[in-house]
């Protein structure tokens, strides 16, 4: 119990040092990083949507003329949107009122077919598991 | 400015704050524009693929 009780108080303090890390790292970013960060997580919502429906799709077959015609449509133009913040095409506030209702709609269309949230939620999982192995990798390399 | 409206920003807000907690937990740096443009290209080639299904 008394062991119990140490770990925990060790995981609040981690969990608590964590957050005034990443609460300084974002207090000294300039909203232009901030803009990179969002926008990348978008990006990899939109990722984590397109796997999980054409995983769907794959199953479903009937459903592939509307995810043709109504879903990767809007992925792309949202995916183009958030590539042209790079090119200077939009501002971070125009990207994020632009996008957010494209990956919103993706995820609504694809939804109410069936395609379970935790789909979604398991492959953004993934790609950021993979990220992370991708950049612990990079490091062993350094 | 409505309740609601406020409550829309409120909602927001917590909604960017956790999305750069999730990508700062797991990069732990600012994204560059090469990796945002790596995104772009990674995601157009899955809707291209899935265009010729």
């Amino acid at each position: 119990m008394k062991r119990l009780s140490i770990v925990m108080a060790l995981m609040v303090m981690l969990s608590l040092w964590g957050c005034a890390t990443f609460q300084d790292i974002w207090s000294k970013a300039s909203s232009e990083e901030k803009a990179r960060i969002i926008i990348y997580d978008l990006q990899i919502t939109l990722k984590g949507t397109i796997q999980a429906g054409a995983a769907y799709v794959n199953l479903h077959p009937e459903k592939r003329i509307d995810w043709k015609a109504k879903v990767l449509p809007v992925a792309e133009l949202a995916n183009k949107t958030l590539r042209d913040y790079g090119t200077g095409g939009y501002t971070y506030d125009q990207i994020t009122t632009k996008v957010a209702p494209m990956v919103a709609e993706i995820t609504s269309i694809t939804l109410a077919w069936g395609v379970a949230k935790e789909d979604i939620e398991v492959n953004k999982i993934e790609l950021w598991k993979k990220l992370k192995e991708k950049k612990a990798a990079k490091e062993v390399l350094k | 400015m409505t309740p609601q409206a406020i409550a829309a920003i409120a909602q927001l807000t917590a909604q960017v704050i956790q999305m750069a907690m999730t990508y700062y937990a797991t990069q732990g740096k600012i994204p560059t524009l090469d990796e945002i443009n790596a995104n772009y290209v990674e995601i157009q080639a899955m809707i291209e693929a899935e265009k010729v299904k």
